[in-house]
């Protein structure tokens, strides 16, 4: 009996005041559960949803940093923390304007509510995983919820064909992922990152721990929708509805960047020029692709699907480089994303609702003069996305491209600047649109308090952003450095 | 002993597994699943992993596969496919690299293998239960958690989709 004995003698009791953030959500996810199940005020689920949300970011700022709680398993540090701030942000801005969008569809579930605070608190435990085990039960939280609430949209068949195929491919990736983490465990013994980044070291890479660190890169480039392994993307994203759509493309991507940057820099450190390699070939397939086919899209939303797979690229490129720079950017790029991917989508969303809009592009003629105020706020997001000072897209891609450049990556420079002039094309028409048409209707648009309140809040921070990113960038280099200090943890 | 049911249990698995392939009644082939599983959970049990083998039976053989005949049994005219001889140019190189894959794993497991705590004789002396439900409610306590989080979402899903869409219309009105 002794090793059990001494097993659990060994073990304190967990920490459970640094998980408070994701306790306020699960808190609220059951609710608004039973919330809904007894009334159905749809306006109280809203309600209690945000105030739950806000109450969930104010520990998430203030909470003390640095604790590994749950036996090694759980690691609440800076970065994690910041990544769950913007995950909470990105949430409530989506609960906002759900409910509307949802009326007007004739689709409403109070459902939606907590399996979104269920998806959050999926990226909340994947951003803040320091073991394989914790990163891949996350990310299967995160996952099957986004599947569920993809293909919630009522009596519609290409919401079912999206989720349909999300789940599909989706179930593979997770496949993958299993795999190579067993062929890790298999070959290091340990599924702790640090324990692995110690096993796995320069000299001693093998068959086992090459295999294992392929294959959870293409398990994660599945999740990440990058090319080749993107299928899935443009359906789900055009299938779902289009707050979730936003959901899907901004918190989600973006906890599945930070959980890429988190164990490729904590558990591999010394195998980086495979991985290098790796996402540096995904990126560019990613980057010409998206593009290229984001191009022949006659309907903005699954452009703007194409468009989600092409920022993929932009962002994965920085880890073709294993320098700070590099993590700096990675991780600037994904936070500014969100205002982008965000305003983008919920504009969609907001305009969806009225009537006879059918997301063509056709729809966008003369929207300038009709409502100036709504298309300047879509010239900004389509500026940010392309990467046009003063925008903070244009700092973001800077970032990647100075990144790559500092380490002689030359290719996957010329790449990323010949695509992003590439972007111009589809980005630009949607602006030539709605500046340089007559207006072909004159029906009356009603947005709410919330969706002009996020379009608005979105299109300025992407403008403050644009002329001061110094906050952004401070963050972000403090969180860069921050990994890589914690390599030799 | 041992060898004998080792050489048993995994013939007659390999067997079952052939029928899976190469049975055109997909009834019969779910059968012959269930029988590779069974299989499979007796070479547990003949390596002295009883847990594992009982939870293969149970999770597997009972809760899994007789759900795929359930669904075979209620979905009306479930008609799979034969084989089309043009896929097999794809199937069989990949297959193979598989087989491959898989060979260079299990025998770098059994190599790689018995490097953690529990040793052999750790195991013998409490067992496999103890040994597991220990690393499991302590260490591996929170994913355990999360896991049951993950089973809630996938019934709630479950049943929303599924759901008679009628339904709500009558609730949406009133």
């Amino acid at each position: 009996m002794s090793v059990l004995q001494e097993l659990v003698a060994g073990l304190g009791i967990p920490n459970f005041k640094v998980l408070i953030p994701e306790i306020i959500i699960l808190i609220t996810a059951l609710i608004v559960f039973t919330i809904e199940l007894l009334t159905k005020a749809r306006f109280l689920i809203t309600v209690v949803t945000a105030l739950g949300l806000f109450l969930a970011s104010i520990p998430s700022l203030t909470i003390e940093q640095g604790d590994i709680t749950f036996y090694g398993l759980y690691v609440v540090d800076s970065f994690s923390l910041t990544f769950k701030f913007f995950l909470i942000l990105s949430t409530f801005f989506v609960v906002i304007v759900l409910r509307p969008y949802l009326e007007s569809k004739k689709t409403y579930y109070g459902e939606y509510y907590y399996l979104i605070l269920f998806a959050l608190l999926g990226m909340m435990i994947m951003v803040s995983s320091s073991n394989l085990i914790t990163f891949y039960i996350g990310l299967e939280l995160a996952s099957i919820t986004i599947y569920i609430l993809a293909g919630m949209f009522k009596k519609d068949y290409l919401s079912k064909e999206g989720a349909f195929k999300y789940l599909i491919l989706g179930g593979t990736g997770t496949a993958i992922i299993s795999y190579g983490i067993a062929l890790i465990y298999g070959r290091t013994g340990s599924f702790d990152f640090a324990t692995v980044a110690d096993s796995i070291v320069q000299g001693s890479l093998d068959v086992g721990a090459v295999a294992g660190i392929v294959l959870l890169i293409i398990g994660l480039g599945l999740k990440a929708s990058s090319v080749p392994f993107h299928f899935w993307t443009p359906d789900a994203y055009q299938g779902a509805p289009t707050p979730i759509t936003a959901f899907m493309a901004v918190a989600a991507k973006v906890a599945t960047f930070a959980v890429i940057l988190r164990v490729m820099v904590e558990a591999f450190p010394f195998a980086y020029e495979i991985w290098n390699l790796g996402w540096a070939l995904l990126a560019a397939a990613s980057m010409i692709f998206g593009n290229f086919v984001a191009l022949k899209q006659d309907n903005v939303k699954r452009m703007l699907a194409y468009s989600s797979i092409a920022h993929s690229g932009y962002i994965l490129a920085a880890l073709a480089a294993p320098t700070d720079v590099a993590f700096t950017a990675l991780i600037f790029y994904s936070l500014v994303y969100i205002f982008m991917g965000l305003g983008g989508f919920i504009f969609l969303s907001a305009l969806e609702r009225q009537h006879g809009w059918s997301n063509h592009i056709d729809d966008f003629r003369g929207l300038a003069k009709r409502y100036p105020m709504l298309a300047l706020f879509m010239l900004i997001f389509m500026f940010s996305m392309l990467g046009i000072p003063p925008t903070v897209g244009f700092f973001g891609k800077l970032g990647i491209f100075l990144a790559l450049i500092g380490s002689d990556i030359w290719w996957l420079a010329v790449v990323l600047v010949v695509m992003s002039i590439v972007s111009a094309g589809y980005y630009l028409r949607v602006v030539i649109y709605m500046y340089m048409h007559e207006p072909v209707s004159s029906a009356r648009f009603n947005l709410s308090l919330g969706e002009a309140f996020t379009l608005a809040f979105m299109a300025s921070v992407i403008l403050i952003l644009g002329i001061y990113p110094t906050v952004f960038l401070d963050m972000s280099q403090l969180l860069g450095n921050f990994l890589i200090q914690g390599v030799g943890r | 002993m041992e060898l004998t049911a080792f050489w048993i249990f995994s013939s007659l698995a390999v067997l079952s597994a052939v029928g899976v392939v190469f049975f055109r009644n997909i009834i019969y082939a779910v059968l012959s699943l269930i029988s590779t599983l069974i299989m499979i959970s007796g070479l547990f049990f003949a390596m002295g992993a009883e847990l594992i083998g009982a939870l293969q039976i149970i999770i597997y053989a009972v809760a899994i596969v007789v759900f795929y005949v359930l669904v075979i049994s209620t979905v009306p005219e479930f008609k799979g496919k034969a084989f089309e001889p043009k896929f097999i140019l794809i199937s069989l190189p990949v297959g193979f690299l598989i087989f491959l894959e898989l060979a260079f794993v299990s025998l770098y497991g059994a190599w790689k293998s018995n490097t953690g705590i529990f040793t052999p004789e750790v195991i013998s002396e409490v067992s496999n239960v103890k040994a597991v439900s220990t690393v499991l409610f302590t260490k591996y306590l929170f994913p355990f958690e999360v896991a049951s989080l993950i089973l809630l979402v996938a019934m709630i899903g479950a049943i929303i989709i599924g759901k008679k869409e009628h339904v709500i219309d009558e609730e949406a009105k009133s």
